[in-house]
């Protein structure tokens, strides 16, 4: 029984991170109607980030690379601004076809300026908060420290955004924008400025989640493609364009995961991931919390 | 417009026959090179064939497909794995493989066209992975990720399908490409064709029309991916060995729809052109910048040629024809 709820559990800490990667890419979504396919590439840069700040400070085993989550967050968000302007903006009000092979081919180019910049090696950032742990010995049950704050953090952050959208002139004109892109214009919404900020914050997420991850992952350019794939089934389970149906459908994944992991087979555990993923399509197409922005 | 037709017609005709023959010629022309090249030659014809199949689906009813690398992989799997484990001939493993892929294609199909264009498009990514994870799982059937190799022949053994000569398979392939790029024109023709399109423009209407836009799809994908299993086992045959990484990646799925989008979309000889463009420009990338930093240099330029091709030039390279069509026109007004 301990043994279950040890698996539960950490499923619960790595789909709290899906959760955060998720809420940036159903923003974009929401906002915008496109998936962005670079968004794990995101993540990617914001563990390089990470990194480089680390060694930058000559950061040793003693501390822990939280401090880093301002900085990383204020340099993703100008990035996202940047690579939304350079890239994004040139095709807005075109079929969706040219988003998914534009994004597509952004991320080809981030991974690779990655492996330029930093080889294809795996790099870790050296810190204690990696090996330490919480131990509950009445449940016999034992918590990484470092997926239990990447937990934390994460919901922190997802019930942060949602706060935003709910209750900041920003966050209204936002919502305005995802309903009805043409009628909330027509009322005055600058909507080509919700875009902007979508995709800047949808980067922002990306960069913080790669901060909290550093300490449980090793990075190398391509492990973006190691969460890619989980991520679209998290955002499309929870239903695209719902911040609550993201931080559900997060923590679900993260625990058919590990469920599917421990019990049957570790390499696996992603199959049991789509499995579910298309069972709840044929279901409800529109996502557990979906709002009928499945028209797209 | 008719002049034209007829001259692209010949233009077909002439690269059908250079095709044809290089393997006769390469020795000549390129010396020590010469296999590279054919090998070149043989990338472009195959990728011309897998972009046709995927223009089917993906062109003509503008479905992006992201799963055609795993129908490649159970074409490639469902060859090779009876010869080598049970030494039964491929010839059985490529019909196997061609009902596999279409009972693949209708499993995916069916819940992943309930979804409408970028979710369809992530409905078949995830299905993709799950071939990919499965092969890599059950490695005592597949060989897992260090990949299945083929026994290395003495003899020619036709009923087999084991050449010595690689160029049999490369013949082998340029006619499978010419009967799936004839497919496509005869299916641009048919009433599959004018329904997949009519769905492309705007599928409530198609549907307000009486048309079951969902089996029309289907029979496409279907279609699609029996074409794309038979590619797949040749190329297992010619190669002698495969492995997960190399035919079910997600990689490959891009790339296989990427030639099709460089040379046009949703246009019979935009796969053709496509692959002439990009086969060739990866290989040299990857022959004179291949070690030049660390690696990532010609798979970056990869990524940006579909970004700039997507911004300017969202049609293809066959758009360049219909503009300088258009302007004539308008010169000659």
């Amino acid at each position: 029984m301990s043994g279950l709820i040890q698996v539960v559990i950490n499923g619960l800490m790595i789909g709290g991170v899906y959760a955060l990667l998720a809420v940036g890419l159903t923003m974009i979504f929401g906002v915008m109607k496109i998936i962005n396919f670079a968004q794990c590439e995101y993540l990617m840069l914001g563990m390089y980030l990470t990194y480089c700040l680390y060694n930058l400070f000559h950061m040793d085993a003693s501390n822990n690379p939280y401090i880093f989550i301002i900085p990383v967050a204020v340099i993703m968000l100008i990035f996202g601004i940047v690579i939304y302007q350079i890239f994004i903006r040139p095709i807005v009000g075109r079929d969706m076809v040219s988003y998914i092979l534009l994004t597509m081919g952004l991320s080809y180019v981030l991974q690779n300026a990655a492996q330029i910049i930093w080889t294809a090696n795996p790099q870790s950032i050296d810190t204690a908060i990696k090996s330490k742990s919480l131990y509950f010995a009445g449940l016999d049950l034992s918590v990484p420290l470092a997926k239990l704050v990447a937990f934390v953090l994460a919901v922190a952050f997802v019930l942060m955004v949602s706060a935003f959208l709910k209750n900041t002139d920003m966050g209204r004109a936002m919502r305005a924008t995802s309903e009805d892109a043409q009628i909330a214009a027509l009322l005055g919404i600058n909507t080509k400025q919700s875009y902007l900020l979508a995709f800047g914050l949808g980067s922002l997420f990306a960069g913080v989640a790669g901060v909290l991850l550093s300490p449980i992952y090793t990075v190398y350019p391509r492990i973006g493609t190691l969460f890619s794939t989980t991520i679209f089934a998290v955002v499309i389970l929870g239903g695209l364009g719902s911040v609550a149906g993201a931080l559900f459908g997060g923590l679900l994944i993260g625990i058919v995961e590990n469920l599917v992991g421990t019990y049957l087979a570790l390499d696996l555990a992603p199959v049991g991931v789509f499995v579910l993923f298309i069972f709840v399509m044929l279901l409800k197409p529109n996502g557990l919390f979906g709002v009928g922005g499945r028209k797209a | 417009m008719i002049k034209l037709k007829s001259k692209s017609t010949v233009i077909v005709l002439v690269l059908l026959v250079l095709f044809f023959l290089f393997p006769l010629m390469s020795k000549q022309l390129f010396g020590n090179t010469g296999n590279y090249m054919l090998l070149i030659a043989f990338n472009i014809i195959m990728y011309t064939a897998m972009g046709s199949t995927w223009n089917i689906i993906g062109g003509f009813g503008r479905q992006i497909s992201w799963s055609h690398a795993a129908f490649f992989a159970i074409g490639a799997y469902s060859a090779m794995i009876p010869l080598v484990r049970w030494n039964i001939s491929p010839i059985v493993g490529i019909l196997a493989g061609m009902v596999v892929a279409m009972a693949a294609a209708f499993l995916i199909g069916f819940p992943a066209f309930r979804l409408k264009g970028v979710f369809f498009s992530l409905c078949t990514l995830a299905c993709g992975q799950i071939v990919y994870r499965l092969l890599l799982h059950f490695t005592g059937f597949t060989g897992g990720a260090s990949g299945l190799v083929m026994k290395k022949i003495n003899s020619d053994r036709a009923l087999m399908l084991l050449f010595k000569n690689n160029n049999v398979y490369y013949y082998m392939m340029l006619l499978l490409a010419v009967l799936v790029v004839a497919v496509c024109i005869i299916i641009e023709k048919s009433r599959l064709g004018y329904y997949l399109k009519a769905i492309r423009e705007d599928e409530v209407a198609a549907e307000s029309l009486g048309m079951r836009p969902n089996q029309v799809k289907l029979c496409a994908f279907m279609i699609s991916a029996v074409l794309m299993a038979v590619i797949g086992a040749i190329y297992a045959l010619r190669f002698k060995y495969l492995d997960p990484e190399s035919v079910a990646s997600h990689d490959l799925a891009i790339r296989i729809g990427m030639t099709v989008i460089v040379g046009g979309i949703g246009t019979v000889w935009g796969p053709l052109i496509g692959a002439i463009i990009t086969v060739p420009l990866l290989e040299l990338t990857n022959a004179y910048f291949g070690n030049m930093l660390n690696g990532g240099l010609s798979q970056l330029l990869y990524g940006l040629i579909l970004i700039i091709m997507v911004i300017f030039m969202p049609d293809g390279v066959i758009s360049i024809k219909s503009l300088w069509q258009n302007h004539k026109v308008k010169g000659g007004l």
